[in-house]
């Protein structure tokens, strides 16, 4: 395996992991700034916390801090998540034995459980922080449909993330082993 | 610079053969005019050479057209554009059918004083041996042969001589080769004659500058057991040491009286290498190819590499290879700074490997649609010049399988049957991993399996010892990323960047 057939192939997921991490870190970084005013703010009241802490007295701003430091923690281990599987992946395809044509296809079954495992531990990690109210302090003020939305959301953003990486990150002469890889051009 | 080869006899088809696969892997001269001369046309050495040369020069046209199938002026492979005499790339010194040496030389016309002459020089049975498979180990025989026919100017083989020699008179320097054996019949009658005809049609054209002519003289480096009942004239290998000397004592005299070429490579090898094969001639005569001929082959493209200057005097060369009983790549001479012949024999053997087990069974009539999606795919062949169905583009990955093949037998038949022969240990390739070999089958003593198994295609990472060894996953990184060359078209593309993935 040559090295800088490596470092080729790590442009284009470079430039996704930074235009994704970037748009991360930014609302991460928003979100621990325990903001008190602003559309997040209005999001996560309209469509996040739960409608039961006008009855139990709590204000919105004080449930609005924790729910952001909940929400910020799991975008950062989500990214992070998602660079370790997306790039570990990229690297793992240099190293796969292909040797002959036709050889890539079979090694879809290793991309697709890579995927499947990234995006089960991606829900997992969704599902403890969100749902799981004993963990967290403030996914006690997060509704169910709250929760549900937050996970969904993430998912899709850091499984979209993912495939990005991965469909342009994966080494050429295993492409096909990545589902629609094979339609990038031969030279990308 | 105009580069001239002529292999005389059989060992200097063998040393040809070496010669042809190494220009494949682009170790040869950008041109070079090849000619063969053997009486025995039918002999299995000669003929094989021919077919591989022939190959050589179609392949080498249908994979250099510009706009059609290129891998382009840049690439290795068939650097060299060889080309040979229109009519017959064998030059025959006797044409009749079943030629005799009474007659060649008119005996039943000869006053009785040159009768009687002839006579102290060739017995009966020599005189009326026909000469059609050769001369027999006979140079007395080859050589009134050759001097009777080579003063036959008009025949196109020695056309081409003349016009070289014109071009040397124009200013352009004109290398010419001659390569065969020492103890042999026709190479050993050959070698001088022909060289001594050159140089005198040289003087006869009064061109003093810009020829040089150089030669590979090999000293006897195999044997073979003849059966004791056989009573035909033969060659016999008790006699080739007495005839290497003579013919040795013969050259010393000749170099101190006569300045014929400017470098003489003299190959031998110690101990001689045991060949299960005896054939007086014809094309059962099939001699395995062994390692001094390869010596003899990289002698010649030395002698037409750039970097080799003439120094004007007669220049003997010889090289030794290491003195335990292993031959390793390291003892293969280099014919320049610049080129590598190891690494580019290696990278020809791995392109052969490659093409013929895992492209060219992908690449089939019915095949090849199931791969155009991957990505060597798309690079090299997914191109409007390329239509893999048509019959033009499969004819042309046919030969190209058909050479593969070639390959592949030439270098693990040169390190199986060195080994075997010389009882030394040849640590060339470990070509029994991939092939069978069966020393007894003369015709056809390498089979290659239809398929590799995972475990032989593994083998590839240590298929050459002594040598930084790349795996089939390099070869295929290696197709999807290196530089594509602009200039390439048709399958021109994917032949040369296969053959530069094989490094």
């Amino acid at each position: 395996m040559k090295i800088k057939y490596l470092i080729k192939s790590l442009i284009y997921p470079g430039i996704i992991a930074a235009v994704f991490g970037f748009i991360s870190i930014s609302f991460s970084t928003l979100l621990f700034s325990n903001p008190v005013e602003g559309g997040t703010i209005n999001f996560l009241g309209n469509h996040i916390i739960t409608d039961e802490i006008e009855s139990q007295g709590t204000p919105l701003a004080d449930a609005a801090g924790p729910v952001c430091n909940v929400f910020g923690y799991s975008i950062v281990t989500s990214l992070a998540t998602t660079l370790i599987f997306g790039f570990g992946w990229v690297v793992i395809s240099h190293f796969l034995n292909v040797d002959g044509p036709g050889k890539s296809k079979i090694y879809s079954i290793y991309w697709i459980i890579n995927s499947a495992v990234f995006t089960a531990i991606l829900i997992i990690l969704c599902t403890f922080v969100f749902f799981s109210g004993d963990s967290f302090l403030g996914s006690q003020y997060i509704s169910g449909e709250g929760a549900f939305t937050l996970t969904i959301g993430l998912s899709v953003f850091y499984v979209l993330m993912y495939y990005l990486i991965v469909l342009l990150g994966t080494a050429r002469h295993n492409r096909s082993s990545v589902f629609l890889a094979f339609k990038l051009p031969g030279n990308l | 610079m105009k580069n001239f080869l002529i292999s005389i006899g059989g060992t200097g088809a063998k040393c040809l053969e070496g010669i042809l696969h190494s220009c494949i892997a682009g170790l040869g001269p950008e041109h070079l005019w090849v000619g063969m001369v053997d009486q025995d046309q039918a002999n299995g050495n000669v003929s094989k050479s021919k077919i591989l040369l022939n190959k050589y020069i179609d392949l080498r046209e249908r994979l250099r057209t510009t706009g059609k199938d290129d891998v382009s002026i840049e690439s290795d492979i068939f650097k060299t554009q060889i080309t040979v005499n229109k009519n017959d790339a064998l030059w025959l010194p006797l044409k009749d059918a079943d030629p005799k040496l009474s007659e060649v030389i008119n005996y039943a016309l000869l006053k009785p004083e040159l009768k009687g002459l002839v006579d102290c020089l060739y017995d009966t049975q020599e005189r009326e041996q026909n000469l059609s498979e050769g001369f027999r180990a006979r140079p007395n025989i080859g050589a009134a042969a050759m001097l009777a026919s080579v003063n036959e100017q008009d025949e196109s083989f020695w056309q081409n001589i003349y016009s070289a020699l014109e071009k040397a008179r124009g200013g352009e320097e004109v290398r010419i080769f001659l390569i065969s054996s020492i103890f042999g019949g026709t190479g050993a009658s050959g070698f001088p004659n022909i060289a001594r005809k050159i140089k005198n049609i040289q003087n006869d054209m009064n061109v003093t500058g810009n020829v040089h002519i150089g030669g590979a003289l090999l000293l006897p480096y195999f044997n073979y057991k003849v059966p004791d009942d056989f009573n035909e004239i033969h060659a016999s290998p008790d006699e080739f040491l007495d005839q290497t000397r003579g013919a040795l004592e013969y050259y010393s005299k000749l170099f101190q009286h006569q300045k014929i070429f400017d470098q003489v490579y003299v190959v031998g090898w110690e101990p001689l290498m045991k060949l299960d094969n005896f054939k007086i001639g014809g094309n059962l005569q099939n001699n395995p190819p062994l390692i001094p001929e390869l010596y003899g082959a990289l002698g010649a493209l030395r002698f037409f590499d750039e970097e080799n200057k003439m120094l004007g005097n007669q220049q003997i060369l010889h090289i030794g290879k290491s003195e335990d009983n292993e031959f390793r790549w390291s003892d293969l001479p280099n014919i320049s700074s610049k080129i590598d012949a190891k690494e580019k024999i290696v990278q020809l053997f791995k392109f052969a490997y490659s093409y013929h087990w895992l492209f060219a069974p992908s690449l089939t009539k019915r095949n090849w649609k199931k791969f155009t999606n991957e990505n060597w795919f798309k690079r090299h062949l997914n191109r409007s010049d390329v239509n893999l169905g048509t019959e033009e583009k499969q004819a042309l990955l046919s030969d190209l399988k058909e050479l593969s093949i070639d390959v592949i037998k030439w270098l693990s038949d040169l390190n199986l049957s060195s080994e075997r022969g010389s009882g030394q240990k040849f640590n060339l390739t470990d070509a029994r991993s991939i092939v069978n070999y069966d020393p007894k089958q003369f015709s056809d003593r390498i089979k290659l399996s239809e398929n590799l198994t995972n475990e032989q295609k593994k083998q590839f990472t240590d298929l050459f010892y002594d040598s930084y060894n790349s795996s089939l996953r390099d070869v295929m990184a290696n197709l999807s990323y290196l530089k594509k060359v602009k200039e390439q078209s048709g399958l021109g593309s994917f032949v040369d960047t296969l053959f530069r993935s094989c490094i």
